[in-house]
This record gives C-alpha cells, structure tokens and sequence, in this order.
C-alpha cells in the first residue's frame, strides 16, 4: 500500500501539465468568445475546467505525498505547496462560476488570477527540479568556461547515503579531533556522505558545474575551474571551507541558497577533516594503480598527506548516552570535536551504587575522560571497574566511602591523572600507594584519613606531585605599610622646600586651631617640621604661613 | 533530536516565521487552507537550517566546569580594598591635577562641585605572599587577604558607564541597553545543564547596608534566549522557591498524573501553534518537580559540620546573609550548577564611604575567602571560576566633605578593580595598573568584552561562535568585541 501511495506520488510531474494546459486552452477559449458567445463553446468550457479542477486536486495530492519522500528545500516545498492549494482552489471557484452563463466576469477574473498563480506555482516546483538559479543561469555563466574535467574511470562513484545523525554527531563523535584517529574511515564515514548528500547532484558524475566533480578522492584532489577545492591541513585557505561559511544570501555560497544545506556540524566535521591533512583513502594521482571505493570503510591505506595517530576511541554509542541521559546523569563530550566524555552523577549522587554506575558506565568506559562520583554511595568493588578506564584522567571520589584497598586497585590506572579523595576515610596507607601512580599529577587529600606526617612523607617522595590536603589554605602576611600619615605638603608650586633638620615637630599646639597636634598631620615649612591637628588646617596655614607661625611663637 | 534540545528548539517554528509564511499566501482564505497543511506536517518538517555553529556543549576541552560570580552591586571602591597608592597620603586634600581628570565626564552627583580634593583611603594595607612579589591589600580584608596566592587581581577593568543601571546591565550583558540575555543565560544555553535536578542558572542575592539601587529581575533574564536559560532566584527567607511545596494533603503521585495530563495538552497545543515557550514551560513544570526533591536537600545544612560553619563567619545560619550564600553557592557547585550568580548590594559610598565600607567588608570578607579556601580543599576550586566584581570603581577625590575620618567617593568608569580565582585563571598574580591616582589606566587595560570573552574561553566557549539569531541577526555575548586576556590565564 505504501508503494502504491509512493508511486501515485511520483505521478506529480506528469499530472500538474494537465491544468497548466487546460488553463491555457480555457484562455484561449475566454479570447476568442469575447466577440461571439455560442453555448456549444461555453460546455466545452465548462467540462474543461471542471477537469482543470480535478487535475489541480489531483497534482496537490500526488505533490503532497511526493513531497513526504524529502530531499526538497523546505522553504520552497512550502511556497510551491502553498500555492498549488490556491490554484486547486481557483480552478474549482472557475468550474463552478462556468455554470453562471450571465455573469462572465467572475469567469474571467478567476481565469486570470489562475493563470497569475500558476507561474509562480510552475517557477518553484520547476526550482525544485532544475534548482533556482537554472533558468537564468545561461545568463550570468556566460563568461565562465564550463569545460568538465576528464573523470578517473578506475574510480568508482560515491555512494548517495542517508545524512548522518547530526544532532547526536557530536557526542559519539561526529567529528574527531586531528588527533583522535583522523584515517581515511573518517572520509569514508563522515565527509562522504555529506558531500554525497549536499554536493554530488551538481558536482558529480552528471553535472560537473564549475568544472568541479567531488564523487572520488582524485576527483576531489583536482579541483574545479577555480583550482583546488580544499588544502590539506588548511581549512582557512581551502576553498570548499570558505565557500561553506560565507552568508547564505552570497552569490558564491554553497551549497547555493534553496538547496539543502549542511548543519554546522557538517561543516565542523569537513573542518576538522581538512584540518586533519583532508586524508583520503585511494591513490593521490600519481598512483592510480591503488584506486579503491572510497566508502568502503576497509579501506587501509595509510593517509596520504600527514601521519595521524590512530589513537581515538570509537565514538559512544547513542543508545548508552541516552541511558545515562535517561538516569539524570550528566554527560557531555569533553570538546565539540572529541569523542571523550565527561561525566557527572552530582544530580542523583545519593542515590548511586555500584551496580548502577557499572551498567551506565560499561558502555561508554573507553571514551571516559573525566568522571564525577563525589557523594555517591560506590565502594571498593568499582575500584577495579574504574581503574580500567583506559583513558580516564581525571575521577572524584569525594565523600564516598572508600577504603585503601580502593586506592591500590586504582593504582592499575594507566591514565589517572588528577584524583579526588577529599572527605574520605584512607590512612596513611595510602601515601606508598599514591607515590607509585607515576601518571598523577594532582591528589586531593582534605579529611582523607591521612596524618600530617603522612601528607609530608607523601610531599617528599614526590615533590612534583600537587598534594591538596587542605592544610596550605592560607597564605602568608608579609607585614603591613608605616604608620598612617596624611599631608598635603608635597612641594607645592611656588613654595620653596629645605631639608629638616629633625622629623620631630617644632610646637605642640595647632597653629591654627589652637588644638594639641596630631603627629599623623606634619607640614615641612622653612625646613621646620609644624605639626597640625587635622588635615584641614594646613590649608589654612599654607594660605599664609608667616602670620601662622606668629601666632605660634605668641 | 532529543539529544540536541538547543538544536531542537532551532528546527522549531518560532511564531514570527509561522505568521510569515501566512501572510505570505495568496489570500486569507488560501491561508487557511495553506494553514492546515502547515500543520499536518508538523515541527519536525520546519525548513531552515539552524545557523549553529556547533552543538551545545564545549567547543574546546574547559578549563573551568561552572562559575560562581559575585557581583558587588553599588561598585565597591578600589582605592580603598585592591589599589594600593600610598603616595596619595601626601596629597590630601589637594585638588586632583587636570592632567589627571582629563575633563572626563562626572556624575551629576559631583560635577558641580567647587573642587576635587584628592581622599587618600584611611585604610591601612599590608603585602601578602603570592605567586609575585606579594600582593597590597587593605585592612578591610584580612580573610581575603589570606587567599591571596589564589587570586588573580586585576586593577585595569574599565567600562563604558557611568551609572549603576547600565553598569551592570553592561556587566550582566555584555551591552548597556537592557533586554540581551545575561551572561549566566549565554552559558546556560551554551553549555546546558549538568545537574538535571536544578535549574542550570542560580540567582542568590545579599541586601548590603548602605546605599543600595534597584535590582532588577532582567539582570538575570534571558532576553530573547528561551526562557528555560533565565536565572532562578532562591529566595532567602522562608521557602527559597515560592509554591514549589504540593499544598497539605496532595500526593506527589497526585503532582505527576497532573503534570503528565498538563504535558499532554501541552503538547497539543504546541502543534498547534509551534510556539517554542511552550516546549520550554513544560520543562519547567517538570524541573519544578524535580525541584519539589532536591531544593530542600540543596538547603539543608544538617550536613555540614562545625568547622565547616565556623570558616563562614557567624552569619552562616542568617538566612539571606553574604555567608550562607557562599556557603550555598559552594553547595551549588559541589552538585554541578553552571551559573551560581550572588548579589552583594550596598556599595554605593557616595558619603560616609570608610564608615559603610567597613560593614560591607565585614559582611562579605571572611564568607568569600571561606568559598575559596572551602572550593580548594574540596578538589572543585580548580574546576570553578570564581569571579568577584562591581560595575565600575570610584573617583580619588572626595564627594562631599573631606576629613581624615570621613569622605564619599563617586562613580568612576575608567579605571577598577576586580579578581578572579580558581578555574583557569593564574593564582597569586596580579594584572594592568593604574596612576598613582587610581585615576586611568597606565598599563594592560581590560574591557568587560574582554573579560567575557575570556570567561567565555575558560568554560571552553568560543565567544565568537555562541549566537543567536534574532532579528533578523547573529547575536553574541561580546556583540563585535572582546579580546582574550591569555596572560591571566594558565
């Protein structure tokens, strides 16, 4: 039933010429009985619209379904939809208004809005099909050479394959970091597909716009009219990259604006790819004897452009990742371009044992990065659990109740890193057993059990080691400024200044006020010390010094 | 999809491209029709293609897991807490130079003043041991000054504004103009939660003693961000959410039939109308509930012990007060909350400056310093930047009368400071210098783009690439600006 539907769907670019005509003969018609009405006319008329009527519904049904098939740019879809109903609805308003064989002029003005929607109706579905910049394209290519390059025979085509997940791509890894096991299975398993999905209907075996083809490796290494399409190991200077990223609306965008376009997790990914050296299994051009299909991921020749390490681990799945999800566990990746993952069980901490952190982690215990079990109810049985994570680097265990035996076990850890044992209840055992973990750089130690000395035997045995025992909180005051003293009487323009001969001032009393001074408030004047009560007097006394200091000597 | 709830909401239809599209049609009788066969299709058929730059998550491996911010609302004085200028002491009471003023703009608070007599700060400072040649800091702060060797101090923040207002609307959001979404919004949406039982962004705020301006709720809004990223205030006294307790004699089982039915129409109307808040209340709705759970675990302090209560101060158990929302804040990070924000207010010492100061010191020092140290030995300071500014600093000379005992400062956008810790961020240092006024920047100035950028950078976001469209454009955090300060970073 539903391949029936299908195949009634694709009738659609056969049934909508029928209305298109039929409305054209029905103009043809309306012209030529503007002069002479003849009833026999008017029938014709009449059944003709009522079959325009019933093919426009039929052309909007078999369209709907066509459309439910995808791989249409929305925007247009809708627009060409949108005003398929109204032509359906128009034409159905003619065939009943044919009936009124007194009134011509709803007839006539109906016939014209028809025929004023179907071009716009006609032009987008017609955009769909040929793409939107077809039929002016003769036009604004006319300067460019559209010369195909000769394609390679030995390589076989890409494959059209279904879009990759692009909302979960990031977490299992849509696009692995340089690093991270860049090979030639990350052309065949992302960038593939994307260009199959997004680039190979205008840049493929039966277009080659621009001159570009991008359906094998050497096709891809070639390059268009305009020269190389990416630079290994250069996303800023290739052209593919830059093309990608410019605004929608810009006449060198591509994919061209009302095509599909790729998310910007795509893009990242073809990003990363030519930022890992653009690998690409099958032979550059100057083997082609090594031709072979690049979507076959077994491919195993070694990348062509720079060595990458094969380290990275495989993406996690996405069915784990929903486990955890699922459980109120948080789980991020640790970058946007890496399969790692941190992983933190502080939402339902107390409510976590053992058996639920093993069967949420075991799927994923390769890509774990950095794991948070603090106040969780885990124990000692994980320990062996959690010293198998082979590329687990950083794990807290604060406020658990682990015990020594824990710590030995988590010793096996190849990765570790930064380990948190704050708030838990170790001994000094525990100090030999840290000493050999030769991967760590970073213990916390705070209310762990441990005695001071065993913090300094542990400080001693491995000096590079950050010991975080909550014991180094404070820092030390390195003593306090002189005494305060407030004055004004920095040289001043226009007052001459000499050396005292002693700091101590020469009167007791305020010169101005009256008051005992304050030894804070001190004016050098005439290289005499003169001592004020507040800071305020010296204005005063500045304003006429001589008359102040005779009052003083009265 | 539902791995992507960022990348979901941008499929959806917002109500602006819906209506569009309508008016678009050929007639409203068409649109109707048109209408109907929108909605058949559904959300999952929506055509743009979001302008995402990458998913929600990290770009890069973070530095820095969440934040805690303190912002010292009224803009506390530099002169007299960070900047140490002894030389000031033999200038007082002179007029600040005119080289120094540069006929910079005042406040109108002061701009009529006779003249502007130069206030030395009456605090006494002493050098304290860091990761340089120690570190100047004022009586005021004797705890904070103990954490010193994990503070990176920096004496070079300016601003734009010169009023509280746009000070920390420009502060919260990266603009002057109110209505962009706040920082902790930005990371909210950014990064998304990591504790599904709260709210991703906290909103905790002290009332502080003197001078103190509005506080308004869009300081931690959202903006045009979904509402989900909004900041949640706990409330201090009583219930720290309002009506987040079923009433007397509802069940919580009673809670989730109603919640499930409510989602369910829902629903309904959201394919009816595509409207993404409504997608977004029923998050709430079920994050409330959630909440109904772990909010009062999160504020009950049974389990902390005594010395752990001491390290705060005796305010610890005042609700409300600035210790029992470090305290709270350290409990908030301890469980993987992104944005913990704290409100201090009352810094606004445009008179009788030493005198309120001495009390807002006395309300925030030992707390703050206690969060440090308490972040430290936790093992979570490393993984939690902690950033504790106001929205701009305060003028050299005196507002009003100028004694030894008492004076006021005024607002001064040019020059301030600010610190930093934990996350990322080089301990024990300090960054940029000022005159021997406090009065410009001599040296390294930083901006409060470049201070959100680099924020930005330590929770591994790349400032230019976190957007949203709205209006018709890419909006971002740092807007066209923002330089990565790296000399303060490890």
């Amino acid at each position: 039933m539903q391949e029936l539907i299908q195949v009634f769907g694709r009738f659609h670019p056969l049934v909508l010429h029928a209305p298109i005509g039929m409305l054209g003969a029905m103009a043809i018609i309306e012209m030529l009985s503007l002069k002479r009405q003849d009833e026999s006319v008017r029938r014709v008329f009449c059944g003709l619209a009522w079959l325009t009527a019933l093919a426009a519904i039929v052309a909007v049904a078999s369209g709907w379904v066509l459309e439910r098939e995808g791989g249409y740019d929305q925007v247009i879809v809708d627009r060409h939809f949108n005003l398929g109903i109204a032509t359906a609805v128009l034409s159905t308003l003619l065939a009943v208004s044919s009936h009124f064989k007194a009134h011509a002029s709803p007839r006539r003005g109906l016939l014209v809005l028809a025929l004023l929607v179907l071009v716009p109706t006609g032009h987008f579905g017609a955009s769909m099909t040929h793409g939107e910049d077809f039929l002016l394209e003769p036009l604004a290519k006319k300067n460019e050479s559209s010369t195909p390059k000769v394609q390679d025979p030995g390589q076989p085509a890409l494959r059209e394959s279904p879009a990759a997940n692009v909302s979960t791509a990031s977490l299992t890894g849509g696009a692995p970091a340089p690093n991270t096991g860049a090979s030639p299975d990350l052309f065949s398993k992302e960038i593939a597909p994307i260009l199959a999905d997004m680039c190979l209907k205008c840049h493929g075996t039966s277009k080659k716009k621009g001159g570009l083809a991008l359906h094998t490796p050497d096709a891809i290494r070639l390059g268009g009219d305009g020269g190389d399409v990416i630079v290994a190991g250069e996303p800023d200077a290739s052209e593919m990259l830059l093309r990608l990223r410019l605004p929608l609306d810009d006449e060198d965008h591509m994919p061209p604006e009302g095509k599909p376009q790729p998310s910007g997790a795509q893009i990242a990914a073809i990003e990363a790819w030519i930022r890992a050296g653009a690998p690409m299994p099958g032979a550059s051009a100057a083997t082609p004897t090594d031709a072979s299909p690049v979507v076959d991921s077994s491919a195993t020749q070694a990348a062509p452009v720079e060595p990458v390490k094969p380290k990275g681990p495989a993406p996690a799945s996405a069915e784990a990742i929903a486990a955890i999800r699922g459980a109120l566990v948080h789980v991020e990746p640790l970058a946007a371009d890496s399969t790692l993952l941190v992983v933190s069980f502080n939402a339902i901490a107390p409510t976590v044992d053992d058996a639920l952190m093993a069967r949420l982690l075991t799927p994923i215990r390769d890509n774990l990065a950095d794991l948070s079990l603090g106040r969780t109810k885990v124990t000692d049985a994980s320990a062996e659990f959690l010293a198998a994570m082979p590329r687990l680097r950083r794990l807290d265990l604060r406020a658990t109740s682990i015990t020594p035996g824990a710590v030995e076990k988590l010793a096996a850890s190849g990765s570790l890193e930064e380990l948190v044992l704050a708030q838990t209840k170790l001994s000094d055992d525990v100090v030999a057993t840290i000493g050999r973990m030769q991967d760590l750089t970073h213990v916390y130690l705070w209310g762990a059990g441990l005695t001071p000395e065993g913090i300094a035997r542990l400080r001693s045995e491995r000096p590079e080691l950050q010991v975080d025992a909550g014991d180094r909180l404070v820092t030390e005051n390195l003593g306090p400024e002189a005494e305060l003293k407030f004055s004004s009487d920095a040289p001043l323009p226009g007052v001459a200044t000499a050396a005292p001969a002693s700091l101590e001032p020469i009167n007791k009393v305020c010169p101005v006020s009256g008051d005992p001074i304050n030894p804070k408030y001190l004016v050098l004047y005439d290289g005499k010390v003169i001592g004020f009560c507040c800071p305020n007097c010296p204005k005063t006394f500045w304003a006429d010094p001589e008359k102040c200091l005779a009052g003083l000597k009265k | 999809m539902a791995f992507d709830p960022l990348e979901q909401h941008l499929l959806n239809l917002t109500r602006r491209r819906f209506f569009g599209k309508v008016g678009a049609t050929m007639s409203s009788a068409l649109g109707a029709a048109a209408l109907t066969s929108m909605l058949a299709r559904g959300a999952g058929a929506a055509g743009d293609q979001p302008r995402l730059m990458l998913p929600r998550g990290p770009h890069f491996a973070p530095k820095a897991k969440r934040v805690i911010y303190m912002h010292m609302e009224g803009a506390p004085s530099q002169l007299d807490l960070y900047d140490y200028k002894p030389g000031l002491r033999q200038r007082f009471n002179q007029d600040l130079p005119d080289s120094i003023r540069q006929g910079q703009r005042l406040t109108g608070m002061t701009s009529g003043q006779a003249r502007f007599p130069v206030a030395p700060s009456i605090f006494r400072f002493s050098r304290h041991k860091n990761n340089e040649d120690g570190v100047w800091l004022s009586e005021l702060l004797p705890h904070t000054a103990s954490v010193a060797h994990e503070i990176c101090f920096i004496h070079s923040m300016h601003t734009e504004a010169i009023n509280h207002e746009p000070g920390i609307t420009f502060f919260q959001t990266g603009t002057q103009q109110p209505g962009r979404p706040s920082f902790g919004s930005w990371v909210s949406y950014g990064l998304g939660s990591s504790n599904a039982n709260l709210p991703d962004f906290v909103v905790l705020i002290t009332q502080g003693i003197g001078n103190m301006q509005a506080l308004s709720a869009r300081f931690w809004g959202s903006g045009f961000l979904p509402s989900e990223h909004q900041g949640c205030r706990l409330r201090s006294g009583g219930e720290p959410v309002l009506y987040l307790k079923d009433p007397d004699g509802m069940k919580r089982e009673d809670r989730r039939a109603m919640l499930d039915l409510v989602s369910k129409l829902n629903e309904t109307e959201f394919e009816r109308t595509l409207d993404p808040e409504i997608r977004t209340r029923v998050a709430q709705a079920e994050m409330a509930y959630r909440m109904q759970m772990s909010v009062p675990e999160l504020t009950d302090l049974a389990s902390e012990d005594q010395e752990t209560l001491d390290m705060y101060g005796p305010d610890v158990k005042k609700p409300g007060s600035f210790a029992a929302n470090c305290l709270l804040a350290r409990r908030l990070a301890e469980r993987g909350v992104r944005f913990i924000q704290l409100y201090m207010r009352g810094w606004d010492q445009h008179g009788n400056l030493p005198g309120e100061i001495r009390a807002q010191t006395g309300a925030v020092d030992q707390p703050q310093a206690a969060l440090i140290k308490d972040l430290r030995r936790r093992g979570l300071l490393d993984e939690t930047l902690v950033i504790w500014a106001g929205e701009f600093g305060r003028t050299v000379y005196s507002q009003g009368t100028l004694t030894t005992e008492t004076y006021g400062r005024d607002h001064h956008p040019r020059c301030f400071s600010m610190w930093l810790a934990g996350g990322g961020i080089k301990p024990g240092v300090s960054y940029g210098k000022t005159d021997e006024y406090s009065y410009n920047i001599v040296e390294n100035p930083v901006d409060v783009h470049d201070l959100h950028a680099t924020l930005m950078h330590l929770l591994g976001v790349k400032h230019e690439l976190l957007t949203f469209r709205h209006q018709g454009r890419d909006f971002r955090l740092t807007d066209v600006s923002g330089k990565l300060v790296r000399p303060i970073m490890v």
